[in-house]
């Protein structure tokens, strides 16, 4: 038989790497000496100045929950001190102890990742290099009990309602992008309702007189800009609120992908919610209303817009289109032109989002960098005005140095410009077949910084038939006098409310100078705002809410699939909500899966994607009062009750399920199925226990 | 995403009267100075290897050259989370922008609020003064003309390359400074920035005037080592800013962002004696404090069971810090201390100030590093269970080994044991004679019960922050807890000796300069390196500041001051540059409105301001410098620093009375020195003599200070001594010697070999 030398085994191979790296270094390793080479069973024992070079085998414990759980700092490789050595990680980057080998030179990286993937196999003695395989797991199936089948899934609320608002329960400013279409609609009707005000000009809740606020008050350039702001947002929306008070001011987002922030002109520039487009109804009407009469071609091709809902970010690029797409060209850009007033009331008609002076992204040609000097904001550039350590430079100086802040420099005068935009069609006798670039004036280099005297506000009859008709240099949200008219001003601000709440809990001690000013018009200071729970809302970028109800208790909550779009999915944080839970007689723990509607009590909680999380509830235990005693109070105080807090008070509940979420959304799903259970102090299921108003999924940016 | 940082955190620059010549202070430990040229740009030696290291510490006049504090800008980012030096030309981001670097502006702003602090007592005012603590210049009312306050500088690296701290103002400023017609010294100045060529900012401080605005016989006067009414000096302190410029090519536009934070500058008096460390620096002073006030290293100090996955306390989070406080905190008792890194340096320095001063230069070398001596470290650096191939001495050999005294007998050991580790008595008296704490007061220990050395003196016998008066008194210096930590596992045998593990080569090793003398690799050891060559004890008041630098209330992080940012940064926002459009090469502080002149009292909660550091300082700084060689202690009793024997005619007490006659700091204020006189055969010839003669230890001798201070000698390491720094000192050998004293200042120089022995060339 011909003699086959042996092969090399793996630990062979782990000493020839070491011994090479080690060289002729003397070191002695604490009196231990080169403890690769006295064999593997030494090896996992070798301890330098104390410290254990492999973690010894992973102990099997009980949990005192029954389960087993693997002891943390298990012996994985990459965790080990010898690789972390061999890495130059602390401990032995030099402050405890320098790289290992010592002495030596460095182990390469392909090495390292030898050994570390052997101890990750239990640093086996004698296997050979050509026989490693990869061990395939066998997953068992996780059990399903099929009990679950006669508990009915709960539906969503219907969508635009909140939670039922309890005392001290803060209401969610969502992620306009994120909002549905009954959710905008309602919104929309509010809108108009403030719009539809104006025609009494005294009426301080009209829309007018809420943008006229901004025009005479506004505070920009300073640290009030903040403070003022907040303010601003809260009034308005109570005004909205007066109207449906359902209704939470929506944040633009601006640096979502969809905005594609490093080309942005290609992105979709503004939210889809604030472009313009045409329903069926008011795309008759505009067909009815043209004279001449459209070509049968020309009508059909009207109703194609607005049946596909074609978009379009301003009413430039609008009347282009029909101009030259549509070939309807009875049509100029005179303010007088009659077919182009029809045209605009159907656009005014179909959405009270779009606003006809506001020309996005337009800027006769150029790019907003090319023409004003100014970049649309990326996710990166939020990182860095979030990471600003101090008030000034994040929101602006107080009076003896007057000082914008980045963000209201930056993003937000940004934004304003972004939005606002230069009328291509500006001046007379211009004709919808020329393209922008034609009719642009040259800009000047400064525009950037003027942006506030390039508007003009006199004279004007906001929000009139004859001012949506006009031909104005610039969008109105180009200055700070004429922004509010413009209903695209109210998300991007919220939006900067939302940056300087987020900045808030980085920074909770840094604060504008001059805390006890006034911010006129209103009688708050600004130290009123710099908590924004006093206007009773935070933010999130999505929310779900699933009605319970509090007449009997429940055992298992199971969800209808709540459906995750794409723009939801960059969240931060996800979060179940339990809402308005009375206080429990006993003890229990609150289990919460995601999409795995028949989990129960035996269902694992280890290694098991779908189990998102927990919390534990004292029980009150029983009643030592008399009748009466422990009933849940009123969800409001009765007037001139001003005790403390009834003992019995409900509770809101929170359960972080970000991780689980994640993964769950990351392989595929598209949907996410809440299932709560009750576990009982015997580890059964409690179904006689928990009460509730209901629970939410909350997405938090 | 990118931070910028400024380092070091805190820069020391130093007085000279030179208003001409300058260099860069040194940034390793024991390093002497590096020569730059006029614009402050480092000199490099001849193969560009590294910094010339500066050989002359005056100018051609015999005037002392000033000290720069240089400072400069480090990145943060993923490619190195450690930091690494910003250059102009590097990509850059920041507030939402990003483009090249094309200028750094910096700003500075120095003030001296010494004449308008509270008077200097000991400890008094460590933790608050009272209402009615005594102010300095209590007679003045109107106390904002004592305060020295030039305004803010700033300047760039473009155009606008210099700025002066002096009466005018720069045009925008109502700046206060005092009188003219001081005696013997006008002040007009508190110094000057500028930048180098490469965006760096170098500090000068000013230039060691000192005067008294009383006027009439027997004026000027100094009648107290720390509070001279009428008094000023130039020394200050503030913050520094930078703002970095970057031309965008996004949007084709300057944009700006300013660093994370201010640093400080701190002036003191000059450092005579740059190679011999302190008994306890600065460096060491703030890393204990950081470690113990701060989580600096939870794996070296933190909650008790937490060493083994040690936690991270986030930085700015003061509620998980004070959580974290209150928690079981302990030292790691796995914490295997380094000996030539960590232990030794310690260790070291003792017998260095045998070079100093008279009464350890005739004594019989208590800290002899020989082979006969207490302090060999080739045996208390031995591991236990360690073989030394050169040891020389068998087992049974050590209970003859006079230096172990009564510790030995006093200590039992087993045979076994003391064969396997036969040094750990040397070095378990070692540690025994060192001061603990609360042992601040002892001068020995005598026979109390649990006495751990037998009437010796406690280590290390230097004066402390209070020998003076009865409240708080702090007789003696004792190491920091870390040090008296890492010693005691050292004397345990919890230790690593690197050269018995092959990490460093005993045959080229510097045993006996134990410092690192590779420039700082990031900004932390940049700002460490800074500091190590700074006074850490005692604090009465001290040598460049006093006990406020371990007051944890005045860090905004580990090495950074917390600065009130409404005086330390820029006037107008970076924002505001930005919509401005500000051409980089103006610098924009003339909207400068200010309703409220430098406080005369602290705000911790809001930040230091110019001027807050040193004004705890003796007033002028000459007269508590000359008065600190030694301090007659009375330790008659531990907790008493004066006693009145004659008020009760206590006779028993007077005849008892103790007093024992105590070094403060001899490497700030040496006392002898071996003076440089000539040479003789290519070598120097040197002769042992009082450092300041001729200034006595009066007061009349502090006005003299005031006037001679810059005729003093600098002490400088032996540059024709071969092999000094692997081969022990034997004594007052001349490793050591002073030059330049006023009169013999051409002895400095004499031979161009000299250069090329200070700065040898690389080897090739």
């Amino acid at each position: 038989m011909p003699t086959r030398k042996p092969p090399i085994t793996r630990y062979g191979r782990v000493r020839k790497i070491l011994n090479e790296a080690a060289a002729a270094s003397t070191a002695d390793y604490g009196g231990t000496g080169r403890f690769w080479d006295h064999g593997v069973k030494q090896l996992k024992e070798a301890a330098i100045h104390g410290v254990r070079l492999l973690a010894p085998e992973p102990e099997q414990t009980k949990t005192c929950c029954g389960h087993t759980a693997e002891k943390t700092g298990c012996a994985s490789g990459s965790a080990s001190m010898l690789v972390r050595g061999l890495k130059g990680e602390a401990p032995f980057d030099g402050s405890r102890f320098p790289r290992l080998p010592w002495g030596g030179k460095a182990v390469s990286p392909e090495d390292i990742e030898f050994i570390s993937s052997w101890i990750d196999d239990g640093c086996p003695e004698d296997d050979h290099l050509h026989t490693i395989e990869a061990g395939i797991q066998h997953c068992e199936t996780l059990p399903v009990r099929l009990s679950v089948h006669e508990i009915a899934e709960l539906d969503l609320a219907a969508k635009g309602a909140r939670a039922p608002s309890r005392p001290g329960e803060l209401r969610q400013r969502g992620n306009l992008d994120c909002m549905d279409e009954e959710e905008l609609k309602r919104l929309g009707d509010a809108f108009r309702y403030l719009y539809s005000l104006n025609d009494w000009p005294e009426d301080i809740r009209s829309y007018n007189n809420q943008a006229l606020i901004h025009q005479n008050h506004c505070q920009h350039g300073w640290e009030r800009f903040l403070a003022w702001h907040r303010a601003y947002l809260y009034e308005f929306e109570q005004d909205l609120q007066d109207y449906d008070p359902d209704i939470m001011v929506p944040y633009w987002d601006w640096v979502m992908p969809q905005y594609r922030p490093d080309c942005a002109q290609d992105g979709w520039i503004i939210p889809r919610s604030f472009q313009a487009f045409l329903t069926p109804e008011q795309a008759e009407k505009l067909i009815a209303g043209l004279n001449p009469s459209p070509s049968a071609a020309q009508k059909n091709a009207f109703k194609q817009l607005a049946e596909h809902k074609r978009l379009f970010t301003s009413q430039s690029v609008f009347f282009r289109y029909v101009y030259n797409t549509i070939g309807y060209r009875h049509v100029t850009p005179q303010p007088d032109d009659a077919n182009r007033k029809c045209m605009i009331d159907a656009l005014l008609a179909s959405n009270p989002f779009w606003y006809p002076l506001r020309f996005p992204a337009e800027y006769g040609g150029k790019t907003i960098n090319e023409a004003i000097h100014y970049h649309y904001p990326s996710a990166s550039d939020i990182q860095q005005i979030l990471s600003l350590n101090n008030f000034r430079d994040f929101g602006g100086g107080s009076i003896y140095d007057a000082s914008f802040g980045f963000l209201d420099q930056n993003p937000h005068n940004t934004m304003h410009i972004w939005t606002g935009g230069m009328n291509p069609y500006y001046g007379d006798g211009k004709s919808y077949e020329e393209s922008c670039n034609t009719a642009c004036l040259p800009v000047q280099h400064n525009t950037g910084e003027q942006r506030n005297s390039m508007v003009r506000a006199g004279g004007r009859h906001f929000h009139s038939r004859s001012d949506m008709y006009s031909q104005p240099q610039y969008g109105d949200m180009f200055s700070n006098l004429t922004a509010s008219y413009d209903p695209v001003f109210w998300p991007i601000h919220v939006n900067v409310d939302r940056l300087w709440w987020e900045w808030q809990r980085l920074n909770p001690s840094a604060t504008p100078v001059e805390l006890d000013a006034i911010l006129s018009p209103w009688n708050y200071t600004v130290r009123d705002t710099l908590d924004a729970a006093r206007f009773g809302y935070e933010y999130v970028r999505s929310s779900h809410f699933i009605p319970v109800g509090l007449n009997a208790p429940i055992g298992r909550i199971i969800s209808k699939p709540i459906p995750v779009n794409t723009l939801t999915q960059g969240f931060r944080k996800a979060e179940i909500r339990l809402h308005w839970v009375p206080q429990l007689i006993r003890s229990c723990f609150i289990r919460a899966f995601l999409n795995q509607p028949g989990a129960d009590a035996k269902t694992p909680l280890q290694g098991n994607p779908h189990f998102a999380g927990y919390l534990s509830i004292f029980g009150h235990g029983a009643c030592y009062g008399g009748p009466g005693h422990c009933d849940a109070p009123p969800p409001r105080a009765r007037d001139y009750d001003h005790r403390t807090r009834n003992h019995n008070t409900p509770r809101n509940h929170r359960i972080d399920v970000t991780d689980c979420a994640r993964k769950l959304l990351a392989t595929g799903a598209r949907e996410l199925q809440i299932t709560i259970i009750v576990i009982g102090a015997d580890y059964e299921e409690d179904v006689d226990l928990l009460k509730l108003e209901g629970v939410s999924l909350n997405f938090l940016d | 995403m990118a931070t910028y940082k400024i380092h070091p955190g805190i820069g020391i620059a130093r007085v000279g009267n030179s208003d001409t010549e300058f260099y860069l202070a040194p940034e390793v430990p024991a390093g002497l100075p590096h020569a730059c040229d006029a614009a402050g740009n480092p000199l490099l030696s001849d193969d560009l290897s590294g910094p010339v290291l500066v050989k002359n510490f005056k100018d051609k006049n015999g005037r002392i050259k000033r000290q720069a504090a240089r400072f400069q800008v480090y990145v943060y980012d993923d490619e190195t989370p450690h930091g690494r030096p910003l250059k102009l030309g590097d990509a850059i981001e920041g507030g939402g922008n990003r483009g090249k670097l094309i200028d750094i502006q910096w700003r500075v702003y120095l003030a001296n609020k010494k004449s308008s602090w509270y008077e200097f007592n000991t400890r008094s005012g460590e933790h608050g003064y009272a209402a009615d603590y005594p102010r300095r210049n209590a007679s003045i009312t109107n106390r904002d003309r004592l305060v020295i306050d030039p305004g803010p500088r700033t300047i760039n690296s473009t155009n606008s390359r210099r700025a002066s701290f002096d009466r005018s103002g720069n045009g925008i400023y109502a700046a206060t400074f005092p009188p003219q017609g001081l005696k013997p010294h006008d002040i007009d100045t508190l110094g000057e920035i500028m930048t180098d060529d490469s965006g760096r900012l170098l500090v000068l401080g000013g230039l060691g005037r000192s005067g008294s605005e009383i006027a009439g016989p027997g004026e000027p006067h100094i009648s107290h080592y720390a509070n001279n009414d009428g008094w000023y000096d130039d020394i200050s302190d503030g913050p520094v800013m930078a703002r970095l410029a970057m031309y965008s090519d996004q949007v084709g536009a300057i944009r700006y962002i300013d660093v994370e934070y201010p640093a400080w500058a701190v002036v003191a008096y000059p450092r005579f004696v740059p190679q011999i460390h302190d008994m306890i620096t600065m460096d060491e002073v703030l890393y204990d404090l950081f470690l113990r006030e701060f989580a600096y290293d939870t794996g070296l100090y933190g909650r008790l069971g937490s060493f083994a996955c040690p936690e991270t306390v986030p930085a700015g989070n003061q509620t998980a810090l004070s959580q974290w406080l209150a928690s079981r905190l302990t030292w790691n008792k796995d914490f295997k201390p380094w000996f030539y890194r960590d232990i030794w340096p310690i260790l070291f320095r003792p017998n260095e100030f045998l070079y100093l001063s008279d009464i350890l230069a005739q004594s019989n070398f208590p800290h002899d590093q020989e082979q006969r001596g207490t302090f060999d470290p080739f045996k208390i650096g031995q591991t236990p269970g360690y073989v030394h191939k050169h040891a020389t001495m068998k087992p049974e050999d050590i209970c003859r080994d006079a230096s172990l005294g009564e510790a030995f007998t006093a200590t039992s050991q087993h045979f076994d044991e003391q064969s396997r580790d036969p040094y750990r008595p040397m070095r378990q008296f070692l540690f025994d004679l060192l001061r603990r704490s609360g042992e601040d007061n002892e001068f020995k220990l005598e026979d109390k019960v649990g006495s751990r050395v037998h009437n010796l003196p406690l280590m290390p016998l230097l004066c402390g922050d209070n020998p003076l008066t009865n409240e708080v008194a702090t007789k003696f210096l004792r190491l920091t807890d870390y040090q008296l930590f890492i010693l005691k596992q050292w004397a345990e045998g919890k230790f690593i000796n690197e050269m018995e593990q092959g990490w460093i080569n005993r045959e080229t090793y510097p045993v006996f300069f134990p410092y690192p003398s590779t420039a700082p690799k990031n900004g932390r050891e940049l700002d460490r390196g800074v500091l190590s060559n700074a006074l850490g004890g005692a604090f009465c008041p001290g040598g460049e500041l006093n006990w406020i630098i371990r007051n944890p209330s005045i860090y905004w992080e580990p090495y950074r001051i917390k600065a009130d940012r409404s005086l330390a940064d820029f006037l107008q926002s970076a924002a505001q540059a930005n919509a401005n459009r500000q051409p980089t090469s103006v610098i924009e502080e003339l909207s400068f409105s200010v309703n409220n002149p430098l406080s005369q009292d602290n705000d911790f909660a809001t930040g230091l301001q110019p001027g807050d550091l040193t004004k705890y300082m003796a007033v002028p700084w000459q007269a508590d410098f000359n008065e600190c060689t030694t301090n007659t202690i009375n330790i008659t009793y531990a907790d008493w620093n004066t006693i009145n024997p004659g008020g009760d005619n206590d006779q028993r007490l007077k005849r008892e009375e103790k007093m024992w006659d105590t070094l403060w700091w001899p490497a700030h204020r040496p006392l002898q020195s071996s003076e440089l006189t000539g040479f003789k055969d290519g070598q120097p010839v040197t002769a042992w003599t009082d450092w300041s003669r001729g200034i006595q230890q009066t007061y009349a001798g502090d006005l003299k200070m005031v006037e001679d201070w810059w005729k003093l000698g600098f002490i400088i390491r032996n540059p024709y001594m071969p092999n000094i720094d692997t081969t022990p000192s034997t004594g007052p050998d001349g490793r050591y010697y002073s030059i330049e004293r006023y009169g013999s200042e051409q002895l400095a120089a004499p031979d161009p070999q000299l250069s090329a022995i200070i700065n040898p060339g690389k080897k090739t």
